[in-house]
Parts: structure tokens; C-alpha cells; sequence
């Protein structure tokens, strides 16, 4: 298959790049992370594009981006240079506003956790099939969302909008 | 703070960045490049298992007139009893794999710990894996000393870099590896050196994550 005459392929890639990459922020709390992630994802679904049937190729993305960023893909890379992508630079464009305090506390947290947090507050999912596209059961998932979650809660009022100033002269 | 505020929050680093305008070219090039490093693996591969189905090696000293040229027994190859099994109780058996303190052709390894490497022949047409592989990478320090690795494992050590991992590919496209999240089982470390000649010895029982949202695949056997 020659991905520049599947136009099919260019289309998904087109539709999909940005809401894939907003996930992506997420789940790395990182743009520079956040690119190299969707890439890959994309990668990945082009080299099988053509020779596999996607029934819901979106879905199917997020599901790759997802395991890609729990098996926290920088260091495997490393590890497994095969399947290592080229090194780029930052090349995303910051357009909207984020909360400081949430992006902090984002990188803070484990990528299990992130990642199930993501999936909660930006796909909208329920507690079943974030444990699906997981590959985790739902207790886990229920777990790490409880101690994710908190840990937003504490940092906010250490460092965010909930924080208690003293009241100093 | 409400599930709202933290919904709210999420939202906006949702929609904070713009990906550039030529981002189909630029995943178009990745996908150029991972098929270029599958097809420089291939060759690689291949290499690797001739050169252990031959049995010797040819060692060249510096004679001028090559006279010093000396062929040396190697001592016998690994013998493997590993298996995959899908989840569809199909099998793949990988007698044969070599077992190297020498990266792979195509792999980048530079610097750092000494590493040892365990591979299966890769026979890939175009785009295609035609035979299943199985690739392990340890480094040598970290595993030696008949260590048990358990999975999931998040590696709670100083270094960044993993001290062991597994990986397979299955002809389907669908590849799993030890740390892609959903792994689990044991391996066992029996012996692991670089001198003075490579061996790894492995007692493998796990089940490894699909990297690309497919089925997890089980690994199991030994290597001795």
C-alpha cells in the first residue's frame, strides 16, 4: 500500500489528528509527548491500513494510544529501537488556555492513572469500558481513579484554585 | 472541588493544541521509517540465524596474507522450548533462537550496560511478518544472578531503562511485549552472561500486552 495514494487513510488522519492529540495532552500532560504519541498511534494504524478491516478505526486509535502510553512508549523505544519513530521537534501550536495547577498535577501522577483519568473526564467513559481499553480490570480502574482524582483534589488546594491562603499583613 | 471543575479542567487541555499543518505528511514519514527499520530487522535476522545454523565462526587476525585466518568452534546453541499461544489456542514454536551480546543489525546500541539479546529468525515479506518472532533484551547486570522478574512490574529502580524485556511479533500484525500494559506471569532468569561467551537461560511463563489493542499473546517455555 502506498500511503500517499490512500486517501482513505488521509481522511482519517485528517479527522482524527486533533481530537487524537487532545487525548493525547491528557494522558501525557505534555505537548511534546502529546505529538509524539499521536503519531505513533497514527503510525501504527497506517502500517495496517489497507491490509486490516477497522470496524471503528476511531475507537480502535484510542485503544492503540492508550496502550502506547501505559506501556509508556519512550522508554520501550528505547529499549526496542525497531519500532522507535524519529526524533522531531516540538511541532504543535498552543491555542487555548489550561489550567496550571491541573497540567502540574497531571505529570505527577502514574500513567495508569492519567490514562484513566482521561478516559473518564475526556472520552466520557463509564467504569466498564475504561477497564476495557485498559486491558485491566474494573477494580483497578476504580482504583486508580479514586487515588488519581484525589490527588488532583490535594494538589488543588496546595497549589491550585482551592488553595487557603493565611491571610499575611 | 466537583467533578465538574475537574471535567472543566480536562476540557480545555482537550482542546489547548493545534497540531501543524502538515501533519499527514509527517505521520506519513513515520510510517516510511517504521517499515524501513522492519526491513533492515529482516536482514538482520536472517544473518543472525545463518550464522548460528553454520556453527562457527571465522576469526580474523591481522596477518597481511590472511594465514591467520582461524575457524572456531562454537559451543552449542540454545536450545529453545518456547511457544506462543494465541487466544484462540493456536500455537507458534520458536526452536530456534540465538542468543547474542552483539545488538542486532539495525539496532542502535551505543554506551551503556552491557546488554544480551535473544531473537528468533525474522522473515518479513513487504510489509509483512510471514513468521512469528520473539525478542528478548536484557541488561546483563540487572538480570544475572538467577533473578525472577514478575509481571506487571514498574521497574522501581534508578535507571530508566527496562532490565528486561519480551517482545513478539505474530503474523496477523498484532505485537505484544512486556510492559504495553495487561501483562502478566513470570520470568525466571537461570543464567545470564556475556563471558566468556553469550548465554541466557530463561524459564518463561507470561502473558504479554498487545502494543496495538489486539489480544494479549502467552509466552511460555524455556530457554537453556
Amino acid at each position: 500500500m502506498d500511503l500517499r495514494m490512500d486517501q482513505d487513510f488521509r481522511d482519517f488522519v485528517a479527522a482524527q489528528t486533533r481530537p487524537l492529540l487532545g487525548f493525547a495532552h491528557a494522558l501525557t500532560a505534555n505537548p511534546h509527548d502529546a505529538w509524539d504519541l499521536t503519531q505513533e498511534t497514527l503510525a501504527r494504524i497506517g502500517e495496517r491500513w489497507g491490509r486490516t478491516r477497522f470496524d471503528e478505526p476511531a475507537a480502535y486509535a484510542r485503544t492503540v494510544m492508550v496502550r502506547l502510553n501505559i506501556d509508556r512508549l519512550r522508554r520501550l523505544r528505547r529499549e526496542l529501537p525497531l519500532l522507535r519513530g524519529p526524533s522531531e521537534e516540538v511541532a504543535v501550536e498552543l491555542v487555548g488556555e489550561t489550567d496550571a495547577w491541573l497540567v502540574e498535577a497531571l505529570a505527577t501522577l502514574s500513567p495508569r492513572q492519567r490514562t484513566a483519568l482521561a478516559l473518564r473526564y475526556v472520552e466520557d467513559l463509564d467504569v466498564r469500558t475504561i477497564a476495557e481499553r485498559m486491558g485491566c480490570s474494573e477494580g483497578t480502574v476504580k482504583s486508580q481513579l479514586s487515588r488519581g482524582t484525589e490527588r488532583l483534589r490535594q494538589h488543588a488546594r496546595e497549589h491550585g484554585p482551592l488553595r487557603v491562603t493565611t491571610g499575611e499583613v | 472541588m466537583t467533578e465538574q471543575q475537574i471535567k472543566d479542567g480536562f476540557d480545555r487541555i482537550d482542546g489547548a493544541l493545534a497540531p501543524p499543518m502538515d501533519a499527514a505528511e509527517r505521520v506519513e514519514r513515520r510510517v516510511r521509517a517504521r517499515r524501513r527499520r522492519r526491513r533492515a530487522a529482516v536482514g538482520g535476522g536472517t544473518a543472525l540465524a545463518l550464522a548460528a545454523v553454520a556453527g562457527t565462526v571465522v576469526a580474523l587476525a591481522s596477518g597481511d596474507d590472511g594465514s591467520d585466518m582461524v575457524a572456531v568452534d562454537q559451543p552449542p546453541g540454545p536450545a529453545s522450548t518456547l511457544v506462543m499461544t494465541r487466544p484462540d489456542g493456536s500455537t507458534y514454536a520458536f526452536p530456534e533462537v540465538t542468543v547474542s551480546c552483539q545488538p542486532p543489525e539495525g539496532e542502535d546500541v551505543t554506551g551503556g550496560p552491557q546488554r544480551i539479546w535473544a531473537t528468533s529468525p525474522r522473515h518479513i515479506e513487504g510489509q509483512r511478518v510471514t513468521e512469528p518472532f520473539v525478542y528478548v533484551a536484557g541488561i546483563v547486570d540487572k538480570i544475572a544472578g538467577g533473578r525472577s522478574f514478575t509481571f506487571p512490574n514498574d521497574w522501581s529502580t534508578s535507571s530508566d531503562k527496562y532490565p528486561l524485556v519480551l517482545f513478539v511479533a505474530d503474523t496477523d500484525g498484532n505485537e505484544a511485549a512486556s510492559s504495553a500494559g495487561g501483562e502478566s506471569g513470570t520470568v525466571r532468569v537461570l543464567e545470564a552472561s556475556c563471558d566468556p561467551v553469550p548465554v541466557l537461560r530463561l524459564a518463561v511463563d507470561v502473558t504479554l500486552g498487545s502494543e496495538v489493542g489486539e489480544s494479549s499473546l502467552d509466552l511460555a517455555g524455556r530457554l537453556r
